[in-house]
């Protein structure tokens, strides 16, 4: 049987616990979740991780949250390194889309849920979009502290010390924060939190962002968010400011400043950069024939 | 464009499937039966159903032919039909006395209360790899039964007590006494039992529902062994023996059953419990010397195993990690290791995951490392004296950079 | 037995539209959004009936607390609960959120803030009265009004003193008879104003 045909038989059988590869009362303990999540920004709630037909660490916990919160009207977005043609990408949107009733799109600005995978877009997004990320490793502190009940207790007591000792050390030691992706950032002046690994260059983008954003770690079991309108502040010293990565170039096919507009991505050995936002490369290509025409 | 690795879209992942399910139907062999793989690969069987946490030897039986023989992949085919399957009822609890044995052993006593059975194992044979052709499985019917196989496995003297033909099924449903009782009454293990009068007995705690970890009640811990993947639990329990963890002395066994086990459902209208099915299922108890500080050397403390299926090794394992998950009392990080790292989907995925592409971190780490450098030579240029730059690597701030 | 029936379980769809206006709600507190509400229907009876199930705890107070407990119980599974006691509390009344009342509820540790309860309170009117509150927090845009009539200052006072030991603390949606919904969440600061 193959996988669309199993998602037909399921979703077609109305028994009472809804449609599809999540069952109601899943969604409900998700959106209880989701709720308290939203409740204490940037706080890691745990919650009942169910198995999806994706494996843990692809994604399963960002789809756990989407389809607890997609609907009928909802026009579904997903993109995996910013490429919505990724095939984690793919892959993902068609089991949401064809598990649901939702509409799905690559234009950024036309999506109400946008499912994503290291990446933020480069477009703004509006207060009426909800970005769901997907989060491998939930716990920003595990690189100072393994054991989950001192994690705990350093979270519950706002006792982030020996996360600021080791960018400290880190600092002296190498001359610059050499943390990549996910950086840990502090979220409503108050809980640490890591960022998925999106990189650097797109943690400003949650800062008093107009949009809600809700991270979901399946394998860890855990789920956290960042409301619209909300401090979200790298981790770093007062004279050391945060950096974000900047590329020497502009995208080849668009034109983007890799300095100041777009995450660019380099194509080996050839001093060509390319957007990894590709549905924010595509419009910006469109737009350029337009004033052309 | 040729740089962008593993892309492909909806097109590239259908070929791929469909490249799957061919290869997966074609071939010169005849396919193989669902009854087939019940039969003749049972241990695989029981095993898909352990680690996926579901009696469905038909559906397992499914799963391990999809998955062309991979056990991790069938018990993730299995979780994830299971998980959205709707609970009509629970079972009442069952008292793992009630189990019918097919085989057991105790290794503790020459002559413990009730048979040594041996039952269906190959353990006391030799490792000969078999080229004689086989028997049509017609002769090996009569061979069965004149001679009666099964029945003849009990041993030690006791093995009259055996009563009737455990291997023949319904025949056999005779019950027996655990080590675990026999120790009770010859007061030689700590007696942890719950005051049940008191209400002190509470609600099994449901993994499936539940996040787990570090303080969970004990049993969360067994649910999550209970399904844990066999060679993970194997390999944690050695590591504790051989490797530099050492939570664990010599363990002897008490009981390794395997057998069946009734699930009594309450009957929605009459009230009363109703049998409404049997799953086998294989338990060990680990009987522990309390060496610790402040335990009581003059008794041993008890672990417990069990699984769905016939898998003794990781029931085994299970009853021994159990017991030193109970002996190291948070002091080390055993407990967090048994919640949190042996589950297979767990591990197996995360591992997997590291395929699927990473170029947007990789491109922000190859930035790292160049701002490194450039700082370095900055340094450098600043410095006339510059010492030369601590390089090395820094573990504390490597991170995951999943 | 009053004409609301068991028939009141929601389908999925609307369940999950009800969820998704209490989740905007919360994520932008004091903002005013619309439901969908049944006729002859506790607004605010809607919280547990959408996020319910029968592994929560629900507390209902005021009139018509009695006979709404039974077929909240029926459609949702919940266990009904003294109101300190709920996972989710149930105020139909706006004069029945004393002080005492919010005090009383639960608000998680610092190890586990998410076992605070969640609040649903009836208000007479949204976006109109003679009560003012200034908020500010996650989830508002410097800073907002919200005027609404129904419970006391003296509640909301209560609703500050209970969520000052951040992230302890009780998540409130208010729910007017018409429809309107807007929340307050543990982390949003209060000002009351009674004009």
């Amino acid at each position: 049987m193959s996988l669309n045909a199993l998602l037909e038989d399921t979703g077609s059988a109305d028994n009472g616990y809804g449609s599809g590869i999540m069952d109601e009362h899943t969604k409900r303990d998700i959106r209880r979740a989701l709720l308290s999540a939203v409740a204490v920004p940037g706080y890691q709630v745990p919650f009942g991780s169910r198995e999806m037909p994706v494996a843990r660490g692809w994604g399963s916990g960002g789809l756990q949250i989407t389809l607890a919160i997609v609907g009928d009207a909802d026009v579904v977005k997903v993109i995996d390194q910013g490429d919505d043609a990724g095939v984690n990408a793919t892959n993902l949107r068609r089991l949401i889309v064809g598990s649901t009733g939702a509409a799905e799109t690559t234009v950024t600005a036309e999506a109400s849920i946008i499912q994503t995978r290291h990446r933020i877009p480069e477009e703004p997004l509006k207060s009426d979009q909800i970005l769901v990320l997907q989060v491998p490793v939930p716990e920003p502190l595990r690189g100072v502290e393994r054991d989950m009940r001192e994690l705990r207790r350093m979270h519950a007591e706002d006792d982030y010390a020996r996360l600021w000792v080791s960018l400290y050390e880190d600092k002296v030691r190498n001359g610059v924060i050499t943390r990549t992706t996910g950086y840990p950032c502090m979220i409503g002046g108050r809980y640490v939190m890591a960022t998925t690994p999106i990189p650097r260059w797109d943690c400003p983008k949650l800062h008093q962002a107009h949009h809600l954003s809700l991270f979901g770690a399946g394998r860890e079991k855990r789920i956290y968010a960042v409301p619209p309108y909300t401090d979200v502040e790298p981790v770093t010293f007062d004279d050391v400011p945060f950096e974000v990565e900047r590329s020497p170039g502009r995208c080849d096919r668009c034109g983007a400043v890799g300095w100041t507009e777009s995450f660019l991505i380099e194509v080996p050995n050839s001093r060509t950069w390319v957007c990894s936002d590709t549905d924010y490369c595509a419009r910006r290509r469109l737009k350029d024939r337009r004033v052309k025409a | 464009m040729g740089y962008v690795a593993a892309k492909g879209g909806l097109e590239a992942i259908l070929a791929a499937e469909d490249l799957v399910r061919r290869s997966r139907l074609s071939g010169s062999s005849p396919l193989l039966g669902i009854d087939q793989l019940q039969e003749r690969a049972r241990l695989a069987v029981d095993r898909v159903m352990g680690e996926a946490g579901l009696w469905a030897p038909e559906l397992a039986a499914r799963a391990f032919r999809q998955a062309e023989g991979d056990v991790v992949e069938a018990a993730h085919l299995l979780r994830a039909f299971r998980t959205n399957l709707p609970r009509f009822a629970m079972t009442s609890v069952v008292a793992a006395d009630e189990m019918v044995p097919l085989r057991r052993i105790v290794p503790a006593y020459r002559t413990p209360p009730g048979p040594q059975l041996l039952g269906r194992t190959s353990d006391y044979t030799g490792r000969l790899l078999d080229l004689s052709p086989e028997a049509p499985s017609s002769e090996l019917e009569d061979e069965g039964r004149s001679s009666n196989a099964t029945g003849a496995a009990a041993t030690n003297g006791t093995g009259s007590t055996a009563s009737g033909n455990p291997g023949g099924g319904e025949g056999g449903l005779t019950t027996h006494r655990r080590l675990y009782e026999l120790l009770r009454d010859l007061d030689l293990v700590v007696d942890r039992r719950r005051d049940i009068a008191a209400g002190d007995d509470p609600e099994p705690y449901d993994i499936t529902r539940l996040p787990v970890r570090p303080g969970v009640p004990r049993s969360a811990r067994l649910a999550v062994m209970a399904r844990a993947e066999t060679g993970a639990l194997v390999n944690l329990w050695y590591r504790n023996i051989l490797g530099t963890d050492m939570h664990l002395h010599e363990v002897t066994l008490g009981e390794v059953r395997h057998g069946l086990l009734p699930l009594p459902v309450i009957h929605p209208h009459t009230g009363r419990p109703v049998v409404v099915g049997r799953i086998r299922a294989t338990e060990a108890e680990a009987i522990e010397d309390l060496s610790g500080e402040g335990r009581d050397r003059s008794r041993f403390d008890v672990g417990y195993g069990v699984c769905v299926g016939h898998n003794e090794r990781k029931a085994i394992a299970m009853a021994n990690l159990d017991i030193a998950v109970e002996l190291d009392a948070g002091k080390g990080s055993l407990e967090q290791t048994v919640l949190m790292t042996t589950d297979a989907l767990d591990s197996s995925g995360f591992l997997e995951h590291l395929k699927l592409p990473h170029y947007v971190t990789f491109r922000s780490m190859v930035e790292r490392k160049l701002a490194v450098r450039e700082a370095a030579a900055q340094k450098v240029g600043d410095d006339h004296e510059a010492a030369p730059m601590d390089r090395a690597p820094d573990a504390v701030l490597a991170g995951e950079p999943a | 037995m009053s004409t609301i029936k068991i028939s009141t379980r929601l389908g999925p769809s609307a369940t999950h539209s009800i969820f998704r206006t209490i989740l905007k709600a919360l994520a932008n507190p004091g903002r005013v959004l619309e439901l969908d509400t049944p006729p002859e229907f506790p607004p605010a009876a809607l919280l547990p009936l959408v996020l319910s199930d029968f592994t929560c705890t629900v507390a209902l107070v005021g009139e018509g607390a009695a006979e709404a407990e039974v077929w909240l119980a029926a459609a949702t599974g919940a266990i009904m609960a003294p109101p300190a006691m709920a996972d989710q509390v149930v105020v139909l009344d706006p004069t029945a959120a004393s002080p005492l009342l919010i005090e009383d509820l639960r608000r998680g540790t610092s190890l586990a803030p998410e076992e605070g309860a969640r609040l649903a309170l009836a208000v007479s009117e949204l976006e109109s009265g003679p009560l003012r509150l200034r908020l500010s927090g996650p989830g508002v845009r410097n800073h907002m009004d919200l005027a609404l009539a129904g419970p006391s200052a003296a509640a909301f006072s209560a609703l500050r003193r209970v969520n000052a030991a951040f992230p302890m603390g009780i998540d409130t949606w208010l729910f007017a008879p018409d429809g309107r919904i807007a929340a307050l969440s543990r982390s949003t600061q209060i000002i009351v104003e009674d004009i």
